[in-house]
């Protein structure tokens, strides 16, 4: 099937500076993570055909810079989108005490019309953690958060699989994703891709 | 300070670009404040009291030198430690003692001139970059690094308040934008705008601004970008307008490839993964030499078209650019000579 008959989702990633938006999308793009990343600025975009319960869509991933927050530009970055994705580092108490703002700017340009998805980042920083799981779970829940997820993009870590949550919410798969998860909580259970995850660490 | 003016005829790039002025003079009474140390800041921060202001504390930065001490944020400091580390230009940025050098100059910048805006840490790491290679050539034993750090700082202030009023001011920046970039995108190759603006519907504002902010850093590489630095800074003519020249012709580069993309993420893709090149001197002169023709257009509009095919007709023989209106069916040209090619390739 030619790209262009595909269906195209805007995926929008907002966050602090160096919460890890650009790590997230190279893991999953490519399948790597470098220790340093330059910073963004205005935008990146990539994108990505992805094939799931035999269907095909086409993910445009917009990466943000984080300084952006307050500004003008955000709100075209923001249009159109199908979702967003709201990262914080759970090793900065600062950049989840400001995921607020973030979702509130998504919510005026998008109002109900846009996934939010929070993603607690660099979970492999467990000596540094100072947002607890549940204290993401609490913010995802209070805020209407389709998915929350902690995710480590240094390990892989649950990054393949918000990458298929994200696309289960889409139109392509709602309604799969409806019957065989009729009932199930709103949120994601973290432990459903453990295996590279550091012995010892906190899930707590 | 003025920067220095010369005339286009001198405007052929150096090879590590002239940022420093002829005219810096170093200042003697000028001293770098010291970054505040964690203990240092928290004493400085103070009870939150209403008062009332006149200015919008909200509102963008502005280039006001001086700026109250109180006007230093521990955020932009917190900031420009983040980014200092990611500045990946060089490896002489690994260097801690660099870093601390980048994040002092910086500090200094945001105290005395604008708020630390994320782009402002690779201008800097530029303009170390080109003062550390001259002080190797010359002058490398005799310049303390208290110094090479006020000279960097100096070069700064001259170097970045264009760029900053102009790009890194968001309302200056849709403005420019649209009234300048669009418009001689318009005059110069109506196709294009076409292409990008009508059919793609694409807003410039949104990929150009890495562009612009960087000082095309990140599209064509620290040598490129810094010998069309150069010749902007070294040319008498209005910086805003030139780089909106130099972007064009950038485009009409790719244009090709342009064309042939099948929807609008992967035009968005190519203008933000622009296709890296290292140009000889003689692209470098003559890319430059259409800028300069474009500029001295003053605006006619016949004048910028007949320049623009001429830099269509540079780039990509065997066309008769005067003539193409419509990139659709060139689209549908270039598809089918592709299928014709991988026809004839899999024939043999």
């Amino acid at each position: 099937m030619s790209k262009s008959n595909l269906s195209k989702y805007k995926i929008v990633f907002l966050g602090e500076q160096n919460v890890g938006k650009t790590s997230l999308i190279t893991r999953f793009m490519y399948d790597t993570f470098d220790s340093t990343y330059a910073a963004t600025i205005g935008i990146d975009f990539l994108s990505k055909t992805m094939y799931l319960d035999d269907k095909t869509v086409r993910l445009q991933l917009w990466d943000t810079a984080g300084q952006e927050r307050f500004r003008s530009l955000i709100p075209s970055y923001i249009r159109d989108s199908h979702v967003a994705v709201i990262v914080y580092d759970v090793s900065s108490k600062k950049s989840f005490e400001l995921l607020d703002k973030w979702i509130e700017d998504v919510k005026i340009e998008r109002g109900e019309n846009v996934i939010i998805c929070i993603v607690g980042n660099k979970n492999d920083l467990t000596d540094e953690r100072q947002v607890s799981l549940q204290d993401g779970e609490a913010k995802a829940k209070a805020h209407g958060a389709k998915i929350f997820l902690e995710t480590s993009s240094k390990l892989g870590y649950n990054v393949k699989s918000l990458f298929k949550k994200i696309a289960k919410t889409l139109p392509e798969f709602e309604a799969a994703g409806k019957s065989g998860e009729e009932g199930a909580s709103e949120m994601i259970d973290i432990n459903v891709e453990n295996t590279t995850t550091q012995d010892g660490q906190c899930q707590c | 300070m003025q920067r220095n003016k010369t005339e286009p005829s001198n405007t052929v790039p150096t090879p590590h670009g002239k940022l420093v002025t002829d005219e810096y003079q170093e200042d003697e009474t000028l001293k770098l404040l010291p970054v505040p140390k964690e203990n240092d800041i928290n004493s400085q921060r103070e009870e939150l009291v209403k008062e009332q202001v006149s200015i919008d504390p909200l509102s963008e930065p502005t280039r006001t030198p001086n700026r109250s001490k109180f006007s230093v944020t521990s955020d932009s400091l917190d900031i420009i430690k983040v980014d200092v580390p990611r500045l990946l230009l060089s490896p002489l940025f690994t260097s801690q003692s660099i870093q601390d050098d980048i994040v002092q100059i910086l500090y200094n910048y945001d105290h005395s001139y604008t708020s630390y805006r994320q782009g402002y840490h690779e201008l800097c790491g530029l303009i170390y970059l080109v003062l550390h290679e001259d002080s190797d050539d010359e002058t490398s034993s005799l310049i303390s690094r208290s110094d090479f750090n006020k000279e960097v700082f100096t070069t700064m202030i001259n170097f970045i308040g264009p760029i900053v009023s102009q790009f890194y001011i968001e309302d200056s920046i849709l403005g420019w934008s649209v009234s300048i970039f669009n418009r001689n995108l318009l005059l110069v190759d109506y196709p294009l705008y076409e292409l990008l603006l009508k059919y793609h519907h694409i807003e410039t504002q949104i990929w150009v601004i890495r562009w612009v902010r960087l000082i095309l850093l990140r599209e064509l590489g620290l040598q490129n970008s810094t010998r069309f630095v150069d010749f902007m800074w070294s040319y008498d003519s209005d910086i805003t307008k030139l780089m909106s020249y130099i972007i064009i012709i950038l485009l009409i580069r790719i244009k090709l490839s342009l064309v042939e993309c099948e929807d609008s993420g992967e035009v968005l893709y190519l203008l933000l993964h622009y296709p890296y090149i290292e140009y000889s001197d003689s692209d470098i002169c003559q890319m430059i030499e259409f800028a300069i023709q474009m500029d001295q257009c003053h605006g006619d509009e016949k004048k910028l078209k007949e320049v623009g095919v001429q830099c269509n007709k540079w780039f990509h023989k065997g066309f008769k650019w005067e003539k193409v209106k419509d990139l659709g069916k060139l689209r549908l040209e270039l598809k089918l000579k592709r299928r014709v090619r991988g026809v004839l390739g899999g024939s043999k």
